[in-house]
């Protein structure tokens, strides 16, 4: 596949890939660790085929998209990439429309190959969308719920619809050794804690603030090689999660993440930006969340959460590592992108 | 610390509202620091991580005003009774703020000074009142709700006076009628309101155009919460002299919120002397200089019962004389990830 000339990311359309995603807000290293896990998972062996395997051996090929209109989130760019190759291994042309600002990585993807169009348009531009999707058998949205619903209502029902909506991910450290410890920190760091696939809040056996120094540790190891700065706007919500960490439990800040035990067991949502809330184990306490979850991250035991099938599990410093084939929100990642079968 | 002690700050701050000597305003907040590090158990954790109670209280650990969402800020024990509960209205991250106040005293005490001097112009003579406020009956854990209505007794013309806010929200018809009526009255009105219910009834009732008689005042509070379309102040300006004939300076905006006891007040806001105005650099909390955009955090003594070194989440300038001009919401972490809030998830309560 031509896009796998992304893989590249000293030149060409690598190199654009890489300066896009820089121009997202992330550091150099950072966004290069995400693109090279992305195309790791593309080169790994036997990936194509397993992801090739759940097309019907007599799939006939009036059912093949020609063209596939891809919605790109705002958050990283390796969802878009992902739906980008993986419609372009059925053949199909790609729009992909940027989310506002991030032009540029749809024309790096574009550059990769001539079958990848940038389509930028405002979201708020419904006449430009329905031109989009006019154009399209298929269509991918990446983004919130609400962006996902929007686009599914402007979406004629003989089109192929992909909605990926919001989804949230968390860690269990059923055994707190370095080797979790070390996991949990890469995926923490991972993307800057961005994406559905990052951890949000860890719940570990024992006391959650003696394992606190622990991690710190562990992400100060990370950090040397994945730094991060702070949005200054996002000053006040880490100085509001630090606070309540002094006043009820206890908080460790490194040079980029911010580590909060609390005595409790309840789902919070971590403001991000590589804000870990460190929580007392409690299996009721995924109960909540389960319709949203994304990815469970266990080190240790595996399993027994009251938790959907679709939930993927994996372990510790692999959650921001999806392999090709992992079914996305439980779903085929070709299936859905077909023209549906006639009848007769 | 005794409740001996309390009493003792609790006369002496009565004083300072009565006969302000702002010169004692910092022993009088070193004070408060000891006494609410040691009531409050979270608050004197959180001092005590950060270093101990600190010389100048300026060097306060400030509370951001999530916190109360999530931690009891109050001196009295969770199951004692308090005069009041206080929620914020939740508009800005779902869930409600609370902040349970043991003793209504201080509120009293200091309320009634700055909305005269600034809100009426000095004239406390009985006027009618409009107000797009619901009444404390309606709203009893509405801060707001319980300034104005306890304001409403001492001032107000109470049988000339309207309460158009209802719970099913504003009554648009019968707020459009009052002030057609208080047009045709010619005796001068206050009006208070919020910013969205004013927009609200600005956009639902295009045809009101009802000059209040001269004379008359408002009191404008809160942003627009996405409950209306925003309106810049200076449009909003427009539009009430346009069709309200009320020029800016009759138009008095105030500063308050849930987990303050004090009101600021005016354009730019001046602040009572028990309660100090600052904006700080929203990475260090230090003191940014005049003219300088930052976070505005706030001491305000009469917190006794909660804490009083308290961060907002709004950005505002002060200038030379520690007036305080608001630009709006800070603006929070940016949206990256798919990220639900607690609200979309449903794991919180209300």
């Amino acid at each position: 596949m031509r896009l796998l000339a992304l893989a590249d990311l000293d030149r060409g359309p690598g190199r654009r890939l890489l300066e896009a995603t820089v121009a997202m807000g992330f550091s150099a290293p950072v966004a290069r660790a995400g693109l090279r896990a992305e195309t790791d998972a593309w080169r790994a062996p036997g990936a194509l085929d397993a992801v090739l395997s759940e097309l019907p051996p007599d799939l006939p090929e009036s059912r093949l998209p020609r063209t596939v209109l891809v919605l790109a989130a705002g958050t990283l760019p390796a969802s878009a990439m992902r739906s980008t190759l993986l419609a372009r291994l059925l053949g199909a042309r790609v729009l992909v429309k940027p989310a506002t600002g991030q032009e540029a990585l749809a024309e790096a993807l574009a550059a990769a190959d001539p079958a990848v169009e940038a389509r930028p348009f405002p979201s708020s531009d419904r006449t430009a969308l329905r031109a989009a999707i006019a154009e399209a058998d298929a269509v991918v949205v990446l983004g919130s719920d609400a962006t996902v619903e929007a686009v599914r209502a402007e979406t004629p029902a003989d089109r192929a619809f992909v909605g990926y909506g919001h989804r949230l991910s968390v860690a269990c450290l059923r055994e707190v050794d370095d080797p979790a410890l070390g996991g949990l920190a890469r995926d923490l760091c991972a993307w800057d804690q961005a994406g559905c696939l990052s951890p949000q809040v860890a719940w570990v056996e024992g006391d959650p603030a003696e394992v606190a120094p622990r991690l710190a540790d562990a992400v100060r190891e990370v950090e040397r090689d994945l730094p991060m700065s702070l949005p200054r706007e996002a000053a006040r919500d880490r100085l509001a999660a630090r606070t309540l960490g002094e006043m009820t439990g206890a908080a460790i800040e490194t040079d980029t993440a911010l580590l909060v035990a609390l005595p409790d067991s309840a789902f919070r949502p971590s403001p991000g930006l590589r804000t870990l809330w460190l929580l007392r184990a409690d299996p009721d306490a995924l109960r909540p969340i389960a319709p949203h979850l994304s990815t469970i991250g266990y080190a240790g035991r595996k399993g027994g959460a009251p938790t959907p099938d679709r939930v993927r599990v994996c372990d510790l410093g692999e959650m921001q590592r999806p392999p090709l084939a992992w079914l996305h929100d439980g779903r085929p990642n070709l299936l859905p992108m077909l023209k549906p079968a006639r009848e007769g | 610390m005794s409740a001996e002690a309390r009493a003792t700050l609790l006369a002496d701050l009565l004083a300072f509202v009565r006969e302000p000597e702002p010169e004692r305003f910092g022993d009088l907040a070193r004070r408060i620091l000891a006494w609410q590090a040691e009531a409050l158990a979270p608050f004197g954790r959180l001092v005590e991580t950060r270093g101990g109670l600190p010389d100048d209280w300026r060097d306060a650990p400030l509370v951001p005003t999530d916190l109360f969402r999530d931690v009891d800020l109050c001196a009295a024990p969770a199951d004692a009774d308090v005069e009041a509960i206080f929620r914020t209205s939740g508009t800005t991250a779902g869930r409600r703020g609370a902040r349970r106040v043991p003793d209504l005293t201080l509120y009293h005490a200091e309320m009634e000074a700055p909305f005269v001097r600034h809100v009426l112009a000095g004239d406390r003579s009985r006027r009618p009142w409009l107000s797009l406020v619901p009444p404390l009956s309606d709203a009893p854990d509405s801060s707001l709700s319980h300034m104005v209505s306890t304001l409403a007794e001492d001032l107000a013309d109470r049988d000339a006076s309207r309460w158009t806010m209802t719970p099913d929200g504003l009554d648009v018809e019968a707020t459009a009628d009052a002030f057609a009526e208080a047009s045709r009255a010619g005796r001068p009105v206050v009006v208070l309101t919020t910013s969205f219910a004013l927009v609200h009834l600005l956009d639902a009732a295009p045809d009101l155009r009802a000059p209040l008689p001269e004379g008359s005042r408002m009191m404008l509070t809160g942003g627009f919460k996405g409950r209306s379309r925003a309106l810049s102040e200076d449009d909003l300006l427009e539009a009430l002299e346009d069709r309200l004939g009320l020029p800016a300076g009759a138009v008095v905006p105030e500063y308050g919120m849930t987990e303050l006891t004090s009101q600021a007040y005016g354009r730019p806001l001046e602040a009572p002397p028990w309660l100090r105005l600052r904006v700080v650099d929203p990475v260090t909390q230090r003191d940014l200089a005049a003219g300088e955009e930052g976070l505005v955090a706030c001491f305000d003594l009469l917190n006794l019962d909660n804490v009083s070194p308290i961060l907002t989440g709004d950005l505002g300038v002060l200038d030379a004389d520690g007036r305080l001009t608001l630009h709006g919401r800070a603006p929070g972490t940016v949206l990256r990830g798919c990220s639900l809030t607690a609200e979309e998830l449903g794991v919180v309560g209300t």
